[in-house]
């Protein structure tokens, strides 16, 4: 059983990563946390699930569709909703991202309806690896969000995107005065959010069943970014695998009430020990 | 002068004695000579949209057909439905703008109890009728409520009808049981139907799950009760839930008898759950109404009027029926309350029902002291050949 619990547990905590992925991008580059991240997740499950439904493509066609909708949906929250609000406070852009996310709920329960739908490609009997039994999507979830960690790794080590927006995240000032085009930067990692966003969405459908309102789940992955240390890739993806896998864990030898809480008591001692998160790095200055 | 001032008098007082009577008759709020007015808060654009509107929808239905074939005693019904987004805040404020700015005669359809739980003592301070709320807990007519009436199996009756029918009709010695259930109010109602049965039964108690509304994720729990070697494994939770518990079942090969409930039994569900519908001993669930494919006159009739009076309605769903269904059993209220119409008189009718056929819902009873309208449900299982359900059993109560 403790097995089973650890790959389930693995599983979910690979969803969370993915959707906590999306707020860390964000974060990282422009300070910004973006509560709109589960809807854009949210609405790019829905066009996969048009190309499928609608226009007859295969999955991974559709798949791919949803991730380049992602990246432009999020280009084009952050030119015409973000970009206006820089210089104001940060509840004005907080509230914005709010907003954001209800209309894109209504203009999706307008087009596809409030009923729920099913989204699953992957809907084969569950693979049997020795004595463990995992399901399609949770094998695909866990592939590819290895995957997508490793890309991030190389992405932001040695491409010169990634290391001007390691540089913007590092210092913005110095970014912009030895030429880095920032606002650039910015609206390419909203976009790279919402490709995220895409992968997460269709990975998640199958297991929440498309519906407008899936986007609360980004919430769930919040903790996760939390843990991390909220502007750290490395940091969301081991902070959800480890909220998934102690709630999964906890659910197995825990008193049943606990479950859903533990991960925010793994949390609030997490940030007791570390305030700043398990992936924070003290910067030393000299003076 | 004098006898015809007095005359005169006379026939004023007559005549203002006439208006007097004659705005009594038509003087309850929302009632005129040619339409009631019914009200409805619903969750038309929030999380149980897809609920919520659906059973507006199947509401104005009937109203529909009811008002194309001449109203009731003359008037015809209009039903104006508010959005609460399933907020119970907003459910209070869309109950004031019924009563108040709309002057609505009565209430129908809710979504969900939590709402019309929150509106109970408004109901009863302003004595305003309430049919039909979309919910299961037993808090709805424990203690019974003048104004408020139900008409749905609670989850507490239906686990005790499960542990009956495995007693009595599949003569099991003694099962173990697991539940899955929400941890809510109705999840605890479901629990305390269990308890109660299995301890009359000497049993002992059921294996309990419990998670929140907003988990994704049911592995532990299923394995949990799979290391307990449960037998008979009850789930009354909402349709995507069920259809994520099958999967999870299918995937940690736990192979108990399954159990669901009304939410997931139709074809949707059984699409949304795919193959994990009949893994095992197969997929079998609670009917609270019957199926919107079945051939119950009741069906037949709703199927018909969809095609009259929404044949924009191509895919009519449970909800669709159920909202139908509870129009039915209001207007039969409203007509049994008769020409003067009263909300007094539309209470005093509806006690008057008597196992009522609506060919939607079990027989439905209210009295002095009843106000949940049916406690039956009937036993369906999924048919993959058929790829719908099959009935299993008649109507059954717990005892």
């Amino acid at each position: 059983m403790i097995v089973d619990g650890i790959i389930n547990g693995t599983a979910l905590g690979c969803i969370y990563a993915l959707v906590a992925l999306g707020f860390v991008l964000v974060y990282k580059a422009t300070k910004v946390i973006n509560f709109a991240q589960g809807e854009i997740m949210m609405v790019c499950s829905y066009i996969c699930y048009a190309g499928i439904t609608t226009f007859h493509l295969n999955f991974v066609i559709s798949f791919i569709i949803a991730i380049v909708f992602g990246f432009v949906l999020g280009s084009l929250l952050e030119r015409l909703f973000m970009r206006p609000l820089i210089g104001y406070s940060v509840l004005s852009v907080v509230i914005a991202t709010i907003g954001i996310a209800m209309v894109l709920q209504a203009i999706v329960g307008l087009i596809w309806t409030f009923e729920p739908q099913k989204l699953d490609p992957f809907q084969v009997s569950p693979y049997q690896i020795w004595a463990v039994s995992i399901s399609p999507v949770h094998l695909w979830t866990i592939i590819i969000t290895f995957t997508l960690t490793l890309f991030f790794f190389l992405f932001f080590r040695y491409t010169l995107i990634g290391i001007n927006l390691r540089a913007i995240a590092e210092d913005l000032i110095g970014s912009m005065a030895t030429g880095i085009a920032v606002r650039k930067m910015f609206n390419f990692t909203w976009g790279l959010a919402g490709a995220v966003g895409a992968v997460a969405g269709v990975l998640l459908a199958p297991i929440v069943f498309l519906h407008p309102h899936m986007g609360a789940v980004g919430l769930r992955a919040l903790p996760a970014a939390v843990l991390g240390s909220f502007g750290s890739i490395p940091g969301a993806i081991v902070g959800g695998l480890v909220l998934g896998i102690s709630e999964t864990i906890a659910g197995l030898y825990l008193p049943k009430e606990i479950k859903d809480v533990f991960p925010w008591l793994v949390l609030f001692l997490v940030l007791l020990v570390r305030p700043e998160g398990i992936f924070y790095t003290y910067e030393q200055k000299k003076v | 002068m004098k006898r015809g001032r007095v005359v005169l008098a006379g026939m004023l007082i007559v005549l203002f004695g006439c208006v007097f009577c004659f705005s009594q008759a038509y003087a309850e709020k929302g009632v005129t000579e040619n339409e009631i007015k019914i009200g409805g808060s619903l969750d038309l654009a929030g999380p149980a949209a897809f609920m919520g509107q659906n059973v507006a929808r199947g509401i104005k239905l009937y109203f529909a057909k009811v008002n194309a074939e001449g109203g009731i005693n003359g008037r015809k019904l209009t039903y104006i439905a508010e959005n609460d987004g399933y907020v119970v805040a907003k459910t209070v404020a869309n109950y004031k703008k019924l009563t108040m700015k709309h002057r609505v005669f009565c209430l129908l359809g809710s979504t969900g109890s939590v709402g019309p739980k929150a509106l109970k003592p408004y109901l009863q301070e302003d004595k305003v009728p309430l049919l039909g709320p979309y919910g299961y807990t037993s808090a709805m007519f424990r203690p019974p409520l003048r104004y408020l009436f139900n008409i749905y199996c609670t989850f507490e009756d239906q686990a005790r009808i499960l542990v009956d029918m495995l007693k009595k009709d599949w003569k099991v010695k003694k099962p173990v049981i697991g539940l899955l259930a929400e941890d809510n109010e109705i999840g605890q109602d479901t629990i305390r139907g269990a308890k109660m049965q299995m301890a009359k039964y000497g049993w002992g108690d059921p294996l309990i799950e419990l998670y929140k509304r907003s988990a994704i994720d049911f592995s532990s729990q299923v394995l949990r009760l799979k290391g307990k070697k449960v037998e008979y494994f009850f789930f009354p939770v909402i349709s995507s839930h069920t259809a994520a518990i099958l999967k999870e079942c299918q995937k940690a090969g736990f192979k108990p008898y399954l159990f669901g409930t009304g939410t997931a039994t139709d074809v949707k569900f059984l699409k949304k759950a795919g193959e994990s519908a009949y893994y095992g001993k197969g997929f079998q669930a609670f009917a609270t109404q019957n199926n919107e494919n079945s051939d119950s006159a009741g069906v037949k009739e709703f199927r018909a009027a969809i095609v009259k009076y929404d044949p924009e309605n191509k895919d009519p769903n449970s909800f669709n029926l159920f909202g139908y269904g509870i129009a039915k059993v209001l207007c039969e209220g409203i007509k049994r309350a008769g020409k003067d119409l009263t909300r007094e008189k539309l209470v005093d009718a509806l006690e008057t029902l008597k196992g009522f056929e609506t060919g939607i819902f079990p027989p439905a009873t209210y009295g002095k002291n009843n106000r949940r309208g049916t406690n039956s449900v009937r036993l369906l299982k999924a048919n993959k050949a058929k790829n719908n359900f099959d009935i299993m059993t008649g109507w059954m109560t717990a005892e």
